[in-house]
């Protein structure tokens, strides 16, 4: 027991997470004063450009504000944002079966417990080689490739691909998929060796082969979460598909680009709303599903 | 006895001077043994015994620090990878924890008995798409230990006894000459322990198989199975019939010592 004395001169010990906590905030603040942040930077050059953005949020627009088209094309800014939005739910699950494919592979090959094998099967030099020296060399490379491939923001793929390929839709595939593969197989490795291994230890005793106790002790006890975090990530594509847009793949973000640009604020509220739609339907069903994957 | 050539054909395991170290803890003592074929036996001992140990020994999962072990007529090291992967497909193991891939139905986790026997390819055929005949195999093998009615069944969905239950069924399906259940009953109620331990020395005797068990209760041992092997220390503190077995031995094999008996002290004290 320390005496009540001996308490008095020592300061309130504050520890890891009280330390990390205050140069958290210490850092922000003075981003702040570096960046030369305030809020009057808020108050608007031109009051009546937001005044009329915001109250075209109560008049969302079916036909187009363009008045040389006017009325001539009934609902035209309706078929858009439907036809907008279907492709950005095409591109979302065009992108990710296949980066599904790719983080899958990935995943697979950075999985470092299976190349351990056991010690007693992998006696040789051989064998010895191949599980010291080739399988940690595959799996840190496979690794690293994710680590490459997510570190590029999907956005920097697309400029990338709009440079070196031109706009077609395959190229805004390639580059919603590219970091989705690599994200996609960081977590899948990591999923797959943290599953539980004592089924595939006893599968190993039954006389599986590796590439066995990996398919069928490894894979079905990780493949819940990996579904659960597949679907979760859907949700992401979406909203990526959607700014892709932007870059002049016809998603939703295309539309409303083009009417932000021409001033039709009630044509981008249109797209706006049925976005929000889109996005909250997909986050109420894929929800659903993954508390129904989780029992 | 060990003369006659016939109890010498029917020699599945036969153990010298068996030693097992870990860094500096030993685990196995210079055990030697004979198990023929077709025998029910217990290992007894207090936990740290060694009985693990000497179980993943006979399933071929692990080779001992020094000593000779012989399987089936032939010397552990001598094991290729290839006759390895058949000796363990020869060789129903249960553990204590049952051990079934969670997550799949209770159908799945029964046909992976037979992964040692097959290809990849088949592997996936068998898992993705049962035939008609091995699912009434699984079916027969679930009836046998009596929950026939989970076929279908998510295995993580089942109480820990009926998971013990589709381990068991498991390494029926498997079809091994040799069934080895380390603390098969170690997580079970005493009811559920007895009813595990009449199914497996039963389905050994129906079959022909040669069981080895370890386990704690040394009053279930005796009842089931007619040799004892009392492991203490690494070492084998004896080894005889169950109705040889004295109360002294038990009492010898269980007793504390040394830093064991200053803290059970301190607890009384």
């Amino acid at each position: 027991m320390r005496s009540k004395a001996e308490l008095k001169g020592k300061p309130f010990p504050v520890g890891i997470r009280g330390w990390v906590l205050i140069s958290a905030i210490l850092v922000g603040l003075w981003a702040w004063l570096y960046l030369g942040l305030s809020p009057r930077q808020l108050l608007p050059g031109d009051a009546s450009s937001i005044g009329r953005f915001l109250a075209a949020a109560l008049s969302p627009a079916l036909d187009s504000q363009d008045p040389g088209l006017g009325e001539a094309v009934r609902y035209i800014v309706l078929q858009n944002a439907l036809h907008g939005l279907g492709r950005t739910v095409l591109f979302a699950a065009a992108s990710l079966l296949l980066s599904i494919l790719g983080g899958f592979v990935l995943g697979f090959l950075a999985t470092s417990t299976w190349w351990a094998g056991d010690t007693i099967t992998s006696r040789g030099p051989l064998r010895r080689l191949l599980r010291q020296v080739f399988g940690p060399t595959v799996s840190a490379t496979a690794k690293i490739l994710a680590t490459l491939l997510r570190s590029v923001h999907e956005l920097f793929w697309a400029l990338i691909f709009l440079a070196a390929f031109g706009s077609g839709p395959l190229t805004g595939v390639l580059a919603l998929a590219l970091p989705f593969a690599g994200t996609l197989g960081k977590i899948y490795a990591e999923m797959l060796e943290e599953s539980p291994s004592a089924p595939s230890k006893a599968l190993r005793d039954l006389g599986a082969t590796r590439l066995q106790v990996f398919f069928f002790g490894r894979l079905p006890a990780a493949f819940p979460d990996m579904m659960a975090y597949t679907l979760y990530r859907f949700e992401c594509a979406l909203r990526s598909s959607a700014v892709l847009g932007f870059f002049g793949y016809p998603t939703i973000g295309y539309f409303l680009k083009l009417s932000f640009e021409n001033l039709y604020y009630s044509e981008v509220w249109t797209y706006l709303y049925g976005l929000f739609l889109l996005i909250f339907l997909v986050d109420a069903w894929s929800g659903t599903l993954r508390r129904r994957l989780a029992t | 006895m060990s003369a006659d050539p016939k109890v010498q054909d029917r020699i599945v395991y036969d153990l010298q001077e068996v030693s097992q170290r870990y860094n500096s803890t030993t685990a196995l003592d210079s055990v030697s043994l004979t198990i023929t074929s077709g025998e029910i036996l217990a290992i007894v001992g207090p936990s740290g015994s060694g009985k693990s140990t000497l179980l993943r020994i006979l399933a071929g999962a692990q080779r001992p620090s020094t000593g000779h072990v012989m399987i089936r007529g032939r010397m552990l090291r001598d094991y290729s990878p290839t006759t390895l992967r058949e000796l363990r497909a020869a060789t129903g193991f249960i553990h204590q924890d049952h051990r079934l891939v969670p997550g799949l139905r209770v159908s799945q986790n029964v046909l992976l008995g037979r992964l040692g026997q097959s290809s990849l390819m088949a592997s996936w055929r068998s898992f993705l798409f049962p035939s008609r005949s091995e699912l009434l195999e699984a079916h027969e093998v679930l009836e046998r230990v009596g929950i026939e009615e989970k076929l279908f069944e998510r295995s993580d969905r089942l109480s820990g006894g009926q998971q013990q239950r589709v381990a068991i069924a498991r390494a029926l399906y498997q079809a091994p000459c040799t069934l080895l259940a380390d603390e098969p009953i170690a997580s079970l109620d005493p009811i559920r322990s007895r009813d595990i331990l009449k199914l497996l020395t039963e389905v050994a005797a129906e079959r022909g198989l040669t069981l080895v068990l370890s386990m704690h209760d040394l009053a279930l041992a005796r009842e089931f199975c007619p040799r004892l092997i009392g492991l203490r220390h690494g070492q084998v503190d004896f080894d005889k019939s169950s109705s040889d077995v004295t109360q002294t031995d038990l009492d010898q094999l269980y007793r504390l010592e040394g830093k064991e008996r200053i803290e059970d002290r301190a607890i009384q004290g």
